[in-house]
């Protein structure tokens, strides 16, 4: 069967087999580990045997493949750069988000990220339902509660992909936060011409505790008197807290090397076209991960940390552009183009919204033509180079981390009360009203990820991609209540209330 | 001018003399700038012995610590909110940390963060005044060094007292420090001449002033002060304009050591 076409009902068998095999438990497979059972709590650095009072890198070796995920961040202002406090802060972040990379990324099977017979398409963990529920999978069209681990969504999918569906098939519903970026800012096009696609998935403590309030519901945000504030991530007992992810797709076909990818065999659910009364089509699609944001609520960051991965094939810097110092191809950028033809970072001319009957092949020859703005930290190209190494002989050795966002002003970002859940009454102290700096200044100041904020790119204030200055205004739906004096209730960081059903 | 060189010459030889903060060495500490105030010193000042001023130096961890103190003092803003991150590098509880900030003294500075911010307004502003108002800055550092741990009052009260006392011709530094409060507050550069000029005036003018960056205008300290932010610029939670502003100012500021 070609690859890439619109599934018709006898497909379906093969498609059972295929998935019955990808779920057969692995020979070297152990029981299911919940994620940070134990909790990894590996620094970046460790005093130096040869002088006192210095520190030097933690070695990045196999010690780090047990795929424990960190709970809560261990960084210390102490590290390998001396009294530069900033920067053995940030590499002890980046060395976190490496590890919660490793975590989340290890095969389902808990056969460790490094288990030779892993292949580019082994399930990962935040793949599997028992650790990580799609977005769309708690806030329902319909009327039935949101279940945890419900590895069988057939009643939960879109109805136009329920025959070809076979229990643990990732689907993904094409809504418009599924091909349109943060601020309506327009659809990102491959170099093949199609659409590269975002999905969103929680971890359980986050849906539990939106599930458990009936938040999944707009009508019960509207009349909801409490304060967001999800569980923190601690090391000592309570488990890693609320965890949400942000990835995004390439569609893969044949000019694709797959085995540079980590990909899914997936089911997509194209969106009705307007007027239109029959189902739209489900199409079946090998999808390869070019990007992946991890945030993460911790005790001492209630700002969560923002970590951000890519696929090291997306975009060159823009200096490397400058200076001529290009790769023979990326995904979202073509050398042999120049400036005037192919304008940079710009978005194609609308309507942007996927045709289904073009099976997520943009409708026209628009190839989005893309740059890196901000260029990585020398440090952080230094330590995926560690982490690149250590996973050579992965698939995962083709991703890079852009950087780690986290809120730099200690006293602010953890003066709250550190109990958790937070005491009664149910107003916890926890909220960011009338701050100052309700972010605690994050650190970068700006952070972007070319496949998920391409458009928003940059170091302009207030303008350009902060995860923490666009997501502190996120906001449940709630009517304007006079009897609390509140107008809006901050939603802890977080615009996934805003796809609640009525 | 020779004045101010004298005086700059004097406090870095003796800052270098009993600074415990490990230092560059003192030659490369001397700018081009620095070069050229002495070789004017030489070619204009011909009756006094020419000296070579260093300046302040913001890669330095003990002048850019003098410098928040200093601003500290002058603002009534804490420290570690001019300077997120300033503050012990061992890990204290808050009481204890209070305590070792309040008996500050130089030998104490290589126990010191001088900060761990992004933004870094600081480095921006120290070196705003720095390239504009060399001598006079020095002077206020030095004031701000033998004020560190006065035995009567407040290190706020002995930096202010000091600058206070200047008298004319000596009076730069004061000026100076009134720009750099209205530096802080507004995130704007009031040149001292100009503010010393209008001292004397009943009925002054506008004031010209200029945003020092647009870093700058983001920070100024008058807007978290009266819980607000600048225009095109918030930091602020979603919906605050909803909220009654908070009483305790404390949160915002904190309270200078």
């Amino acid at each position: 069967m070609r690859r890439n076409q619109i599934l018709r009902p006898a497909s379906a068998t093969l498609i059972m087999l295929s998935v019955i095999f990808l779920a057969m438990p692995n020979a070297q497979g152990q029981e299911p580990m919940a994620l940070g059972q134990p909790c990894d709590t590996n620094v970046d650095s460790k005093p130096d045997p040869a002088a006192t009072g210095r520190r030097v890198a933690t070695p990045v070796d196999a010690n780090l493949l047990k795929g424990n995920l960190p709970c809560a961040e261990r960084v210390d202002i102490a590290g390998m750069f001396g009294d530069d406090v900033l920067r053995n802060l940030q590499r002890g972040f980046d060395f976190y988000s490496w590890l919660t990379f490793i975590a989340l990324n290890a095969p389902s099977d808990n056969s460790g990220i490094a288990n030779p017979q892993a292949q580019p398409n082994t399930k990962t963990k935040w793949e599997d339902t028992r650790y990580f529920i799609q977005l769309l999978d708690v806030m329902r069209p319909d009327d039935k509660d949101p279940q945890w681990n419900n590895a069988d969504k057939r009643e939960m999918i879109p109805r136009t992909c329920r025959a070809f569906y076979t229990p643990g098939t990732m689907v993904v519903e094409m809504i418009e936060e599924s091909y349109n970026q943060p601020f309506k800012t327009g659809p990102l096009v491959d170099q093949h011409g199609r659409f590269a696609i975002f999905d969103i998935l929680m971890n359980e403590p986050m849906f539990k505790f939106i599930t458990e309030r009936r938040l999944h519901r707009k009508s019960v945000q509207a009349d909801f008197e409490g304060k967001i504030d999800f569980p923190s991530g601690t090391n000592d007992g309570l488990g890693p807290g609320a965890i949400m992810l942000k990835v995004s797709w390439k569609i893969m076909d044949e000019k694709d090397d797959k085995s540079r990818f980590h990909t899914v065999d997936a089911l997509v659910a194209m969106p009705r076209a307007h007027g239109e009364q029959s189902d739209p089509p489900c199409l079946r699609k090998t999808l390869g991960l070019i990007g992946f944001h991890v945030v993460h609520k911790t005790i001492n960051r209630r700002q969560w940390i923002w970590t951000s991965f890519e696929h090291v094939d997306n975009v060159p810097e823009q200096k490397d552009v400058d200076a001529g110092h290009l790769r023979g191809s990326y995904n979202f950028f073509d050398p042999t183009c120049d400036k005037t033809t192919c304008p940079l970072n710009e978005t194609p001319r609308r309507p942007w919204a996927p045709r289904p009957e073009l099976e997520l092949k943009y409708h026209t020859a628009f190839q989005s033509q893309i740059t890196r703005v901000v260029p990585l930290t020398d440090d952080t190209k230094d330590i995926n180079g560690k982490f690149q190494n250590l996973l050579k002989n992965t698939v995962w050795k083709n991703y890079m981390l852009i950087g780690t966002q986290w809120p730099s002003e200690f006293a602010c970002a953890s003066k709250f009360p550190r109990q958790n859940p937070p005491p009664p009454p149910t107003l916890p102290d926890t909220d960011f009203e009338k701050e100052p700096d309700m972010n605690c200044a994050p650190a970068p100041t700006f952070l972007a990820n070319t496949t998920l904020e391409t458009f928003s790119q940059g170091e302009v204030p207030q303008a350009s991609s902060s995860c923490m200055g666009c997501h502190g205004n996120a906001a449940i739906y709630q009517r304007p209540r006079t009897s609390t004096g509140r107008f809006f209730n901050q939603s802890d960081f977080t615009f996934i209330f805003e796809k609640a059903r009525p | 001018m020779n004045h101010g060189a004298k005086i700059n010459a004097m406090s870095k030889s003796e800052r270098q003399q009993q600074s415990p903060v490990t230092r560059h060495d003192a030659a490369l500490d001397v700018t081009r700038r620095s070069v050229l105030a002495g070789a004017a010193a030489v070619t204009i000042g011909a009756t006094t012995t020419p000296t070579i001023t260093l300046g302040a130096n913001p890669e330095l961890a003990e002048d850019m610590i003098l410098f928040v103190l200093l601003s500290a003092a002058l603002t009534g803003i804490s420290e570690a909110k001019l300077a997120p991150g300033f503050g012990p590098k061992e890990r204290m509880q808050a009481n204890e940390s209070q305590r070792f900030m309040r008996g500050l003294q130089l030998s104490d500075f290589a126990k010191l963060n001088v900060g761990s911010d992004p933004i870094n307004v600081k480095l921006d502003y120290f070196k705003w005044v720095n390239e504009r108002h060399p001598a006079a800055f020095e002077e206020l550092l030095l004031i701000t060094k033998n004020s560190l741990n006065p035995p009567d009052r407040t290190r706020a009260q002995a930096i202010i007292a000091k600058i206070q006392a200047a008298t004319p011709p000596q009076d730069a530094p004061k000026y100076l420090a009134r720009s750099v409060v209205l530096m802080w507050y507004l995130g704007a550069w009031y040149d001292p001449n100009v503010l010393k000029t209008l001292s004397t005036v009943a009925d002054p003018d506008i004031v010209k002033s200029e945003i020092i960056s647009p870093k700058a205008y983001t920070q100024g300290w008058i807007w978290r002060i009266a819980q607000a932010h600048p225009m095109g610029y918030s930091d602020m939670q979603f919906g605050y304009w909803g909220q009654a502003p908070k009483l305790d100012l404390d949160e915002f500021i904190g309270r200078a050591t």
